[in-house]
């Protein structure tokens, strides 16, 4: 167990003109578990991989307890990782794989057993120890992946989305799995992934990454209902967040329509215009108490999940230069409501929830 | 327009043609083979007789003996075996232990390194020939097999094979064993060769039927049977009286050819795919 530290850590590659990863500051407490997430690209990897050693770092530095591991080998490291294919190796059984590791650092045959044994009981592989990776399911591959990991008992973990190639099902069970192991080994471990339901339900701490600069870190509740940017508010929830441009400012308020207006905190004066966000469960329909904003919209589609209902719609008689990206907003209702296509409906938005950001984005506080 | 269907006509006539070119090809090859071991099974003057008889009538084993009577097969066969097996073990060591650093070492002058070896790959070897003699005399190595085995023990056809087949290798795999602390060796060993039998099983054989058919080398610097391998000694069969006596020769061809046919056959199957097999997903 052991506390990690970004220090302006960069990435730069010779072929392209902006780093993979800028300068990222990044503090991690001893067996925090904490996510980074971003669309592909992002260089979120390449933040995992320069930890791990595998990936050189060309400025900064990054420390493993206060240590400057930044030049160290991968194998000097004592951190493990968990690959994103698995990466086991194929002449070797399940026992074998995750033995490799304890062999080549000199651990005696007993104690090699005993660690293999351990692992094998909490995650389940005991009748697969003598199976070779070819025979097993992608489930039971990304068990050994993980025994291979945790048999060594490192300072920390590195996981590179390690759920991305098993199935909807699989994957669910599996996330609450490795939250649920996690907090039993109390092993510091950087996870991650491009799937944002992954780093709001596992991560004690987010990390939002986008062309390799950090828009903001914080736990999955303060990224969720305080984004920094429009960026973030748009990556986190799902689905996204409504994002309504060219709000004009009147008299301190932010008028989307006549009947919807929320008020604009005192960092925003001044401005002429701004950008109101809007979560798809932060409306209800219907006439309720006076003082919540009240917008009329059209139903365009509407998506039935089972457990809720997704309304597709349009609203009108906004403000004049009000646009909402892409070509409609979403509403999240009570499954019981009975919507139909077309249908004119009055909504009730919580303009408590409502989220403000300036021209470039950022969020007005 | 219809696409080509196995049962329509189209697909019909093209695998015809298929069949009829890869028929083709197996009689070109296999028309020589064949009349080499129908001949080494010939009486002398049956061998020469216009039209030409495709089943050995009578069938003798005569030419055989005279193979063994007639030159020092058996010294010829050791000495095949020993310059063989020598440098097939080293080439492969060599070949493996080049490629492993070549494609998994970090080091300066990697790419400089590889680019002469993919140089020296284009070196034909009968211009090297006269150099290597003159360096071997004045070793006074002539009529060794030091003679000739060192000259004949450099390796670039097998590093280029290989470090390309490592290079082909899943990465994830490697950085694993990287992050699982194996040292080189153990890389080599334990992940890295696994992973590649089929391609140094190929290599293998292709390095001994190249080595088994040495002949200009041996040639040069072999004087008797003591280390002229096969190859040199089949070709004395050939003059022995002034014109060739071709069923010993071929009966010799026949005897030279089956220890390599055996041990391709032995190999082959091995030659297959899918080690990687569960390794990663994808």
């Amino acid at each position: 167990m052991a506390a990690v530290t970004f220090e302006a850590a960069t990435r730069s590659f010779p072929q392209s003109d902006r780093p993979a990863v800028d300068s990222l500051d990044l503090e991690i407490g001893d067996g925090e578990f904490v996510v980074v997430v971003g669309p592909s690209g992002c260089g979120k990897s390449t933040s995992l991989r320069m930890l791990a050693g595998l990936e050189p770092v060309s400025s900064g530095r990054v420390l493993i307890d206060g240590v400057d591991v930044t030049g160290r080998r991968a194998r000097d490291r004592d951190v493990a990782m968990v690959f994103q294919s698995y990466a086991l190796y194929p002449s070797m059984t399940a026992g074998e794989n995750m033995a490799f590791a304890l062999r080549n650092l000199g651990v005696g045959a007993a104690e090699i057993r005993a660690r293999v044994a351990e692992a094998a009981r909490i995650l389940q592989l005991e009748d697969l120890l003598d199976r070779k990776p070819a025979r097993m399911s992608g489930g039971q591959r990304q068990r050994v992946a993980m025994g291979r990991a945790i048999v060594r008992d490192p300072k920390v973990f590195c996981m590179d989305e390690p759920l991305s190639n098993l199935d909807a099902k699989l994957r669910v069970s599996t996330r609450a799995e490795i939250a649920a192991l996690q907090k039993r080994l109390g092993t510091t471990t950087v996870y991650v992934t491009h799937d944002q339901t992954e780093a709001m339900t596992m991560g004690d701490r987010v990390v939002v990454l986008r062309d390799g600069r950090v828009q903001q870190i914080g736990t999955p509740t303060e990224l969720y209902e305080r984004p920094v940017n429009t960026f973030v508010a748009g990556f986190i929830g799902s689905p996204s967040i409504n994002l309504v441009d060219g709000v004009p400012v009147r008299e301190g308020r932010a008028v989307v329509a006549g009947s919807l207006q929320v008020p604009v905190p005192p960092s925003g004066a001044g401005l002429g215009s701004v950008t109101v966000g809007l979560r798809p469960e932060g409306v209800d329909v219907g006439d309720g108490p006076t003082g919540d904003g009240r917008l009329v919209a059209r139903v365009l589609r509407v998506e039935r999940t089972g457990a809720e209902i997704f309304a597709l719609v349009q609203p009108v008689g906004l403000s004049d230069g009000v646009k909402y990206r892409g070509d409609h907003l979403v509403v999240r209702l009570d499954k019981r409501l009975a919507v139909e296509e077309g249908a004119e409906l009055s909504l009730r938005v919580h303009v408590d929830e409502a989220l403000l950001f300036d021209g470039d984005g950022d969020a007005l506080r | 327009m219809s696409a080509p269907t196995p049962a329509g006509g189209t697909g019909l006539r093209g695998r015809v043609g298929g069949y009829a070119g890869l028929l083709l090809v197996v009689l070109l090859v296999a028309i020589p083979l064949y009349w080499i071991l129908i001949s080494s099974l010939k009486e002398r003057p049956d061998i020469y007789t216009v039209p030409v008889s495709w089943f050995p009538d009578p069938v003798t084993g005569a030419n055989y003996s005279t193979v063994g009577t007639g030159v020092a097969f058996t010294d010829y066969l050791r000495n095949s075996v020993v310059i063989t097996a020598t440098l097939t073990v080293v080439q492969v060591a060599l070949g493996v232990l080049s490629a492993f650093a070549l494609a998994f070492l970090r080091f300066p002058g990697r790419t400089a390194v590889l680019l002469f070896v993919i140089g020296s790959l284009m070196v034909p070897n009968q211009i090297t020939v006269i150099s290597n003699y003159a360096l071997v005399a004045q070793l006074g190595w002539r009529n060794t097999f030091a003679g000739i085995i060192v000259p004949l023990a450099g390796v670039a056809f097998g590093t280029f094979l290989m470090r390309n087949h490592f290079l082909s290798l899943p990465r994830e795999i490697i950085e694993a064993a990287e992050m699982d602390a194996a040292g080189p060796l153990r890389m080599l060993w334990r992940v890295v060769l696994p992973m590649s039998w089929p391609t140094l099983i190929a290599f293998t054989l292709i390095t001994i039927v190249n080595e088994w058919n040495q002949y200009l080398w041996p040639l040069l610097i072999a004087d008797d049977a003591s280390v002229a391998p096969l190859p040199v000694g089949l070709a004395q069969l050939q003059d022995t009286q002034g014109l060739t006596n071709w069923g010993p020769v071929l009966a010799g061809t026949v005897l030279t050819m089956l220890p390599i046919l055996v041990i391709f056959l032995a190999l082959q199957r091995h030659m297959i795919k899918g080690l990687t097999a569960g390794a990663v997903k994808g």
